[in-house]
């Protein structure tokens, strides 16, 4: 199915939220980035199968990390992105900005002013 | 602070709710959040409500975002199709979609399926709530269970309404025994002159006290006064239907009618609900009441025209009730020595009293409601059974291919769940409507069907009704299919267990049972429904108007212009084109027991219960009620009045025949004898005693023209109606055909047989339908059988035989089940039965030749098939 070979945005943000956070990429700290970065609110309903998603699809890889004393001794799950999740993110940047190129003055006010 | 989420606890349930798979770290998670609200200093519960919320919101947007990771497409070690339920969280969504799928691939035998539940519920739906809020609700009064209604036994004979004289004794002398007795005179229809206008009310008398010992209070206004209840008192309480519709709903201030010449001025509207007792078994809406003892005469000790209810005292029962009733009525007897007919009195409660006649029709309603339902899921049940084994090669590849046994029960069972969903709410709607029908057609026959309502619990319990309906048939063929059949995997599909085999023939025969116990009833029910309307009512109805005639009482006290009204009418009609016959009644001919009493022969002993009607000649002819002997009726001195008497009367008052010139024990002379005049369901009929109304101008305030016409009865209305007004426009007078009248009075008596009737001839048919689907299906499943024999060289004859010799059986053994069922049926049904034995031969013989026939020509069809079939067509792989 072409739905589940492609990216949906919240795919393309969750996983380009897990390559900022770097080794500190888990759940929790993923929604927060989300939260701060961009101002969406994605709820742990959400943002788990969403990450299950990206890795069946080949672009996350998972792992335990140990078990934090706080969290009553659950191990966190950490997610990187694979080299395809940064090909991945690498084809969209390159389409994203050769479709822009000549129109920075519209797309991002700010940086013009 | 424990720094854990909680695995117990009611806060463990929530967690519960989510994904096994996501449930720690979603949990945790927001137990987290939760942690940090509170270490801001939120507040502790908003903060758990807070967490519920979310909880519940990731429970479902989890399922939802991880809906093509859990596909059962993609298991890995189970391709069956179906879900395997290793996260059994998920099982519900899974199930219900695949179960979707399956069903909505087969629209019209879900949608059969459906329908025919639906049936069922509707009519079992129906009849429960006729049955709750007519039979078991209690009456719209305060503690109505002490309130009993009094009446008087005469020598044995039961039951009279009381006279007035006799119920104010017992009003004064039982007061340790009722808290308070009262009475009412039960409503006549009565001219009621308004501000601007006149209508027709029913207007009824109440002593005092009436309201009180119901325990109603007036919705507005007050209650009768004490000193109003007595001569002089004109005053009115009047329904709220009146007020409003009448009455416009005006301010009580000033609010006056006049009934009769005088002036009632109206001090209250009684609560929306109230009704009360009326002439007949009627439970009435009564547009007003008047104070009753307002008149000074009440009538003697037997005259019998008053309905007597009373409040027992705390802590008296029935039964030493009626004991010291019946000892008060004979200490009464012998104390004023005046005749009087309550030599007991029978004291039952209100509630039994109103319902007491519906109560048999109404239980034989529920057994056929319930049977509909029963052979709704009996058919149900047929058709997954078939599905199943139908389906025996699909459940087999998909138990090789991984799904669990309990898997595929799981399954068909989701799928008779999902027919319950339209069956309810195709049983509601029907029920709906069928309970507007039953409105609509049956004024008057169930008393308080206007009450009746289809709420909230029988929502809830169409639902229960719907969804176990498709349970209890779903569950055993989808054991019976999944544990005998998973194993086989496709090779073997046609010869299935032996144990199922079993488990099939006898619900083929269990269903063909059923069916036949269905089939009698619905036969003696139609046996005695063509019997009941094939009565011959001894008067011939078609072309006829009648006009309902009232005197305004205030205009017509001299019986002179009552005699001059009526004259005029009857000639003037006379000469109108297009009229045949006329003539003048004080009773239509299918009220035969409005006005009635006992009547010997002069110098016999036998009383015998009779009718009394004032008429002239013309009432017979325009009736076409024929003159049997001696001559017509004709006006006569009043001291010692000529009558007629029906020639039923006539032959059990003179069994020698020598009726004409005979005397009745008061002063009179018999000089003909007419033809009987029947009421529907009354098989002996009760004789009647005509006399010519000239003589009793008093009793003719109200009265009746019959008029025979040739032509349309639409042009004649009109044309009677301005003859009409133009002697007298203070008379309402409204012409209708009788024969429209006639109909009504019967279809309203029929109607809970027609009801009955509808429901068994819906049962019949369905399960007519059901065996016949089980008995082909049972032999279309032997095809490839029969195609080994064929191809095996048996002649094709002889696989056809075998083949609906087999089929047959099973059905043959439901059919000698049900023929003993017989007795038990007619037995259940005997309160409804008109003209027919319970054990009827050609009711049980035609139900079990029909049955008979349905389950040869079902067997016979896919037999003939089978072994006409090439073998090798049948022997492939489908």
């Amino acid at each position: 199915m072409a739905e589940e070979r492609g990216v949906g945005t919240l795919e393309r943000l969750v996983l380009m939220a897990v390559l900022r956070l770097g080794d500190e990429a888990y759940g929790q700290s993923i929604r927060d980035e989300l939260r701060e970065r961009v101002g969406r609110r994605v709820g742990p309903g959400t943002i788990y199968p969403t990450l299950d998603r990206l890795e069946s699809k080949g672009l996350l890889t998972s792992r335990l990390g140990e078990p934090t004393p706080e969290r009553g001794g659950r191990a966190k799950r950490y997610f990187a992105p694979t080299q395809d999740g940064i090909e991945e993110l690498r084809r969209e940047w390159r389409e994203i900005t050769s479709l822009a190129e000549g129109f920075e003055a519209i797309l991002d006010p700010d940086a013009t002013s | 602070m424990s720094s854990g989420s909680p695995r117990r606890g009611p806060l463990a349930f929530l967690r519960a709710s989510l994904p096994r798979r996501y449930r720690d770290e979603i949990f945790g998670d927001l137990w987290g959040d939760h942690q940090r609200r509170l270490r801001r200093g939120r507040n502790r519960y908003l903060s758990l409500v807070r967490l519920t919320f979310d909880v519940l919101v990731a429970s479902m947007s989890s399922r939802w975002h991880a809906r093509h990771l859990v596909s059962p497409y993609r298991h890995d070690e189970n391709r069956s199709g179906l879900p395997t339920h290793t996260d059994r969280s998920f099982w519900l969504a899974d199930e219900l979609r695949f179960a979707t799928r399956r069903i909505l691939r087969h629209p019209g035998q879900t949608g059969f399926s459906a329908a025919v539940l639906g049936l069922g519920v509707a009519a079992t739906v129906l009849v429960l709530a006729l049955v709750r809020d007519i039979v078991l609700r209690p009456l719209p009064f305060d503690a109505p269970d002490r309130l009993v209604r009094l009446r008087e036994v005469s020598e044995g004979r039961c039951c009279y309404w009381p006279s007035f004289p006799n119920f104010r004794d017992w009003r004064e002398q039982a007061d340790d025994l009722f808290e308070d007795l009262a009475a009412a005179a039960p409503p006549e229809e009565r001219p009621v002159l308004l501000v601007d206008r006149s209508v027709r009310a029913l207007a009824g008398g109440v002593s005092r006290g009436f309201f009180s010992v119901l325990g109603v209070a007036p919705a507005l206004g007050r209650d009768f006064l004490a000193n109003e209840n007595a001569p002089g008192g004109a005053v009115a309480i009047v329904s709220w239907s009146f007020w409003v519709n009448e009455l416009g709903g005006r301010s009580l201030e000033d609010l006056v009618l006049t009934l009769g010449t005088e002036p009632f001025e109206v001090v209250g509207v009684l609560p929306q609900d109230f009704r009360f007792l009326g002439y007949g078994g009627a439970w009435q809406d009564v547009d007003l009441w008047t104070p009753l003892e307002r008149a000074d005469d009440l009538g003697g000790r037997t005259s019998h025209g008053y309905h007597v209810v009373g409040r027992l005292a705390e802590g008296i029962g029935l039964a030493p009730a009626r004991a010291e009733m019946d000892r008060l009525a004979a200490r009464l007897k012998e104390a004023h020595g005046e005749p009087t007919d309550a030599d007991q009195v029978l004291v039952t409660s209100l509630l039994d009293d109103v319902v007491g006649p519906v109560r048999s029709s109404l239980r034989t309603l529920l057994i056929a409601a319930v049977g509909v339902l029963l052979v709704a899921c009996m058919n149900l049940a047929a058709s997954l059974i078939g599905q199943g084994l139908g389906r025996v090669r699909e459940f087999g590849v998909r138990n090789a291919l991984g799904a669990s046994r309990a898997g595929l029960v799981r399954q068909m069972v989701m799928e008779s769940l999902l027919v319950a969903v339209p069956a309810c709410s195709a049983g509601l709607g029907v029920a709906w409507a069928g309970l507007a029908l039953l409105r609509r057609q049956t004024v008057g026959v169930l008393p308080r069907l206007d009450q009746v309502g289809i709420d909230g619990v029988d929502v809830g319990l169409a639902l229960g009704l719907a969804l176990g309906g498709a349970l209890a048939a779903g569950l055993l063929p989808a054991v019976m299919a999944a544990t005998r059949f998973a194993g086989t995997a496709g090779t073997r599909s046609s010869s299935a267990g032996r144990e199922s085999q079993i488990l099939w023939r006898s619900f083929v025969a269990g269903q063909t049972a059923l069916t036949l116990t269905m089939l009698v009833g619905f036969g003696l029910l139609l046996r005695s429904f063509v019997a009941a309307a094939s009565v011959d009512l001894g008067y011939n109805p078609s072309d006829v108007l009648t006009v309902d005639l009232t005197l305004p009482d205030g205009l017509y006290q001299d019986p002179d212009l009552r005699i001059g009204f009526y004259e005029q009418a009857l000639a003037d009609i006379r000469a109108l084109p297009g009229v045949r016959e006329v003539g003048l009644t004080s009773m239509q001919p299918f009220e035969t027991s409005a006005m009635t009493g006992t009547v010997s022969r002069l110098g016999a002993e036998e009383r015998i219960w009779t009718a009394y009607r004032y008429v002239d000649a013309g009432y017979f002819r325009a009736l076409g009620i024929p003159l049997v002997r001696g001559e017509e009726i004709r006006p006569s001195d009043p001291e010692t009045p000529e009558i007629v008497l029906d020639a039923g009367l006539a032959a059990q008052l003179w069994p020698d025949g020598d009726v004409l010139g005979g005397a009745l024990e008061w002063p009179s002379r018999v000089i003909g004898t007419v033809g009987s005049v029947r009421e529907w369901n009354d098989e002996r009929g009760i004789g009647t005693i005509y006399l010519h109304w000239r003589a009793f101008p008093d009793q003719l305030l109200h009265a009746y023209l019959m008029i025979r016409h040739d032509g349309s009865a639409a042009e004649l209305a009109p044309r009677v109606r301005r003859a009409l007004a133009t002697i007298d426009p203070m008379v309402p007078a409204e012409p209708q055909p009788l024969f429209g009248l006639v109909q009504a009075q019967l279809s309203d008596r029929r109607v809970l047989l027609l009801v009955a009737l509808a429901f068994a001839s819906l049962a019949s048919a369905l399960a007519a339908t059901g065996v016949y689907a089980v008995v082909a299906f049972a032999t279309r499943r032997r095809r490839r059988e029969a195609a080994i024999r064929l191809s095996l060289g048996a002649q094709s004859s002889e696989v056809g035989r075998t083949m609906m010799a087999q089929g047959l059986r099973p059905a043959v053994v439901g059919i000698l089940i049900g023929l003993a069922s017989a007795w038990p049926v007619g037995m259940a049904l005997r309160a409804q039965l008109f003209q027919v034995a319970l054990l009827d031969p050609a009711v049980i013989g035609g139900a079990g030749a029909f049955l008979g026939m349905v389950a040869c020509l079902a067997a016979w069809i896919p037999a003939r098939q089978a072994a006409r079939v090439q073998p090798v067509s049948a022997l492939q792989p489908e």
